[in-house]
């Protein structure tokens, strides 16, 4: 017996439902747990806030994309506005939006878990889980010689410098390598969650709900009994007055690191104070490069090559990694601080121009809490980030490093994203860069990923949920996405969630 | 950069030691000074005209369509498509754009911490290019926070135009067909689904609709 889908605008009439397990969010996280319950053969609803779009509706124009598929219409942020936060939100989640490259849970991590938050989770046990998640989703390494020139001159930087650097595995199939992964992939070539694991679990029975948002868990003698939802206005996004009123035998929250802790904080759940703090973002930054020969850094696959040649710095500092960015206009012009002349001649360059990125690995440090999602008294989230002294030391290192790489990539000027951006020409003048500010607008930051914010552990005078995924002190509550994450991963976070949440089923499936 | 930065330093202590005298000798005047506000084209769902016409004035200077192609500011009518995306912001953020946009324009603010006593929309170019310039390197994070959220609106409601691709050097997206697709796109998931379900044969390495071959990039 199929599933449904359901879209806000054909609930016309308050509703109330019972099921097995309710899963709040339908991105990397809530759609594979879905497949896996509905395949077992329990009823199970999924509850999406964003809109429900296919290929049809993607124009692949950032003016449609943007304010669509994006968390605040891709106006996210830290509440300094510091950090600027890429976080998808229509069904699929961010899987509709990110840009395919995938890894397992590095060992390093794990052994890091293992030693500080006392997660016993082995690379044998998740093995499994990745294998299945590798064959759905078609993980696979992308062909070098389908690298777009972007992603070419990382690979050729890094080899000329001597640094590691390696094709990365994607999430693809039949990909028409467009290079439009972040504005929704036109040919379902991406293997995103509304194409691959959400259909499962409609063919298995589950009712997918979109444009329905969570308000708050009703928790009754230990549990949770009610999940209270309201029905929003696809184009606004506002609330309308339908409700939908859950009564589920286990509820799920997979909405996201910053969504997740917002609803349990909503809902009165604060896990000790422990609920939105450990919240870790990859913070990004970039160094353009321009070259002579066009680089069209808008056309082909967004991600394709990598670097993890500092990913381990020793024991007191930040490690980074490499990738490359895609740049459509919209992006490009949002990079930096400048205005007029100046910026129209940059904008006016951008075939030229490639975008290299540094990704920087929060929550492994001592004492590095991360940032902390919060509620403000009108409702609203609060995202806060400390950028701290070691942050900062390690941008300076990715801004010389990222600079010397593009310079070595062939770039006849390299540009930093600084308020005032530097400005070389020669790699005599990398030592500008040791005199340059670095941190909160200072310079472009942003972040792709969001980790954390209910955080796993094995020990609960630190930690949000259990091993097996169970919310501490509450009945019948698991959270199953990149939420749990107790640090951020050193490598982009989907496969582990996916894998995370196969492994999850179990857990789930055994509390109805 | 440092100049302007020395000068917000400079109009932070203007505002502690001269706050209350420029008040008395009628401060309230000049921050009721009206700008030059012009008539919105339509029906404005988050600014009112006044913010409006600061956001047009503001897009004026930081587009300038100074490169052969680009369309003015104007033209792509910036401040009408900046109300549109805060139009489906939560009503909070929208408001606190538009407080930023009137504080902007607001003279007395310009001259207590610019030296800036005309509203943005009256000043001459160049001034408002230092007012902007002003905001941007303050070292109040207020000023630098909606600095941030203005620039951020103009810029990508004007980039993100297609009109303006060309001045990037930007063919725009190819055109895949998409918009033309069958409208089953679930119809043939669900069956893939089901196919999948019964244990029936879905080939590895083929999509489940549309099959295009790994290609190389388009453009």
């Amino acid at each position: 017996m199929s599933g449904t889908i359901t879209i806000g605008v054909d609930l016309t009439s308050d509703q109330s439902l019972d099921c097995d397990v309710c899963i709040v969010g339908s991105g990397a996280g809530g759609s594979v747990l879905a497949a896996g319950l509905a395949q077992a053969g329990l009823d199970v609803v999924v509850l999406e806030a964003g809109p429900y779009l296919t290929r049809r509706d993607f124009t692949l124009h950032e003016e449609q994309a943007y304010p669509d598929l994006y968390q605040d219409r891709m106006g996210r942020a830290t509440s300094d506005l510091a950090i600027s936060i890429l976080q998808g939100r229509s069904v699929g989640g961010s899987t509709t939006v990110n840009w395919t490259t995938c890894f397992r849970t590095p060992q390093r991590i794990l052994d890091h878990w293992g030693e500080h938050h006392g997660i016993a989770l082995s690379a044998d046990e998740l093995a499994p889980h990745f294998e299945a998640v590798e064959q759905r989703l078609s993980i696979h390494p992308w062909p070098e010689a389908l690298a777009n020139e972007n992603n070419r001159k990382l690979l050729v930087g890094a080899r000329a410098l001597g640094w590691e650097a390696a094709p990365l595995r994607r999430n693809v199939k039949g990909c028409a390598n467009s290079g439009y992964c972040g504005l929704g992939c036109p040919v379902n070539g991406k293997q995103a969650m509304h194409i691959t694991y959400l259909p499962d679990a409609i063919v298995a029975g589950a009712r997918l709900f979109a444009d329905v948002q969570v308000d708050r868990l009703e928790v009754q003698a230990g549990r949770v009994a009610v999940v209270h939802a309201r029905v929003l206005d696809r184009f606004s996004g506002r609330a309308t007055e339908r409700t939908l009123t859950l009564r589920p035998k286990v509820t799920v929250l997979s909405g996201g690191a910053v969504n997740n802790p917002a609803l349990l904080l909503r809902s009165g759940l604060d896990g000790g104070g422990r609920v939105g703090r450990r919240t870790f973002l990859h913070p990004v930054v970039g160094i353009g490069g321009r070259y002579e020969q066009p680089v069209n850094p808008f056309y082909g696959a967004p991600q394709s090559i990598g670097s993890h040649q500092f990913i381990d710095r020793g024991p007191d500092k930040v490690g980074f990694f490499f990738e490359s960015a895609p740049m459509q206009p919209t992006l490009m012009s949002t990079t930096s601080a400048i205005f007029g002349a100046l910026h129209d001649e940059l904008m006016g360059q951008l075939p030229h121009i490639g975008v290299m990125i540094s990704l920087h690995v929060d929550g492994l440090l001592p004492g590095d809490e991360g940032g902390t999602v919060s509620l403000r008294s009108d409702g609203r989230i609060a995202i806060d980030y400390p950028i701290t002294p070691p942050l900062i030391e390690a941008m300076k290192e990715s801004h010389k490093t990222l600079a010397q790489l593009t310079f070595a990539a062939g770039a006849v000027e390299v540009f930093s994203l600084h308020t005032d951006p530097l400005r070389m020409t020669t790699q005599d003048e990398l030592s500008r860069l040791d005199d340059a500010a670095y941190g909160g607008h200072e310079h472009a930051i942003f972040s792709a990923h969001q980790m954390g914010g209910c955080s796993m552990g094995g020990d609960p005078a630190t930690s949000v949920v259990d091993l097996e995924h169970r919310f501490r002190g509450v009945d019948g509550l698991f959270v199953v996405d990149g939420s749990v994450l107790p640090t951020a991963l050193g490598v982009n976070p989907s496969e582990t969630i996916y894998g995370l949440s196969r492994r999850a089923t179990a857990f789930v499936q055994a509390a109805v | 950069m440092a100049d302007t930065r020395t000068t917000s330093r400079r109009s932070v202590l203007k505002v502690g030691l001269l706050g209350s005298a420029m008040l008395a000798a009628g401060g309230v005047g000049l921050g009721l000074w009206p700008g030059a506000h012009q008539t919105p084209p339509g029906w404005l769902q988050a600014l009112t005209p006044a913010s409006w016409s600061v956001a047009g004035a503001v897009a004026r200077r930081m587009c300038p369509a100074s490169r052969t192609g680009l369309p003015s500011a104007d033209t792509v009518d910036v401040a009408t498509r900046m109300d549109a995306v805060l139009g489906r912001m939560h009503p909070a953020d929208a408001a606190e754009v538009h407080q930023a946009l009137l504080l902007l324009e607001n003279a007395l603010a310009g001259l207590l911490l610019d030296g800036r006593p005309v509203p943005f929309t009256r000043a001459d170019g160049p001034t408002q290019d230092a007012a902007l310039a002003a905001w941007r390197d303050s070292r109040l994070p207020l000023r630098r926070k909606a600095y941030k959220a203005v620039r951020n609106l103009v810029m990508s409601s004007y980039w993100s135009h297609p009109d303006t691709y060309a001045g990037a050097g930007y063919p725009g997206p190819p055109d895949f067909g998409q918009a033309r697709a069958p409208a089953d796109d679930l119809d043939a998931l669900v069956e893939e689904g089901r196919r999948r379900m019964a244990g029936q044969d879905v080939p590895e390495g083929q999509p489940a609709l549309d099959p295009v071959e790994d290609a190389e990039q388009p453009g």
